[in-house]
């Protein structure tokens, strides 16, 4: 039954990462090079110059036997399948989560898919980026290390909250409580991750392109999350339906 | 695979669920599974490498994820 699920997380998955790949190589990227070109101009760091460095490469041709493609449409394909990848790791990741969290999540049928896409957003993205926002390339700020750490820290802390969140609602419910007053009290859990921003130090970047780019990035991941979730929700009603014409008909089901 | 271990007469329960988990994968299954999602974990997530990392670059500042 688990890869019941996973499955239909991967397939939903496949979904999202074509469209997420599509927004990189259509949106994204375009974005990134015009952050690049700004940085390149803005400063002339050597130390930093790899965005800039790339930038003159992209002309370059990699030349393999009788293959010969530009760096530039080498670069687009990579990205394309990185998308992709994304959306599977997602997908993939969501389908086991769905499984296990389904009985505790509050709602039935296709709000619980959603609510729980919401808390994988908040989680893999959302608090994350409250201690680690998104910066365009060139704008310097921590050491990536230090960044991945804080990133890790903020992700597990927003499950943790998410997590907290849920299973509030679920005690306040069952012990009688009204679903507005079990609403408020699972609100705080996720509440206390806006003390997040406070534990990092304040990272330089502000400025058009900085939230233009923040927009862009926020928009690609709430949107990816959007097509995951309904295709999940339409993958998972299919696949009940399934189960229970199997159910109610057992003979047609053990002919074939 | 459709059947559920629960009795119908009780709603499943997250210890339910993990419970069925344990016995109802394949080893192959879980091999796969694992396989994938360190694979696509330490391509996107954490390979430091120059080329692998310059040629996911547009893909990870697209989704927020950390890249110098």
């Amino acid at each position: 039954m688990l890869a019941a699920y996973a499955l239909r997380g991967l397939k939903a998955g496949a979904v999202a990462g074509v469209g997420f790949a599509l927004f990189v190589a259509l949106v994204a990227s375009p974005l990134v090079a015009v952050a690049e070109e700004r940085a390149g101009h803005h400063d002339e760091h050597a130390a930093d110059g790899e965005h800039t460095g790339e930038a003159a490469h992209a002309h370059e041709a990699i030349s393999a036997g009788p293959l010969s493609v530009s760096t530039a449409a080498l670069s687009t394909v990579t990205n394309l399948l990185g998308g992709l990848g994304w959306g599977l790791l997602l997908g993939l990741g969501f389908g086991v989560a769905y499984y296990f969290l389904e009985p505790a999540v509050p709602g039935s049928g296709d709000a619980s898919v959603y609510l729980l896409g919401a808390a994988g957003l908040l989680t893999v993205s959302g608090a994350p980026w409250l201690a680690v926002p998104p910066q365009p390339p060139g704008v310097e700020g921590a050491p990536l290390e230090t960044r991945g750490l804080r990133y890790g820290l903020a992700l597990a802390a927003g499950a943790a909250a998410c997590l907290a969140s849920g299973a509030l609602y679920g005690r306040l419910t069952t012990a009688g409580r009204g679903r507005f007053v079990a609403a408020g009290a699972a609100a705080l859990p996720l509440a206390a991750l806006l003390a997040l921003p406070g534990l990092s130090p304040p990272v330089g970047g502000a400025g058009p392109l900085v939230a233009a780019y923040r927009g862009v990035v926020l928009a690609g991941q709430v949107g990816l999350w959007l097509v995951l979730t309904t295709a999940f929700a339409r993958l998972h009603r299919r696949g009940l339906d399934r189960d229970a014409t199997a159910a109610a008909a057992p003979t047609a089901a053990a002919a074939d | 695979m459709s059947q559920s271990s629960t009795p119908a007469s009780r709603a499943p329960t997250v210890a339910d669920r993990i419970a069925a988990a344990q016995t109802s994968l394949t080893a192959t299954q879980v091999a796969l599974g694992t396989a994938l999602v360190a694979g696509l974990l330490f391509l996107l997530a954490f390979a430091g490498e120059p080329a692998v990392h310059e040629s996911l670059h547009d893909a990870r500042h697209a989704a927020g994820i950390v890249c110098h």
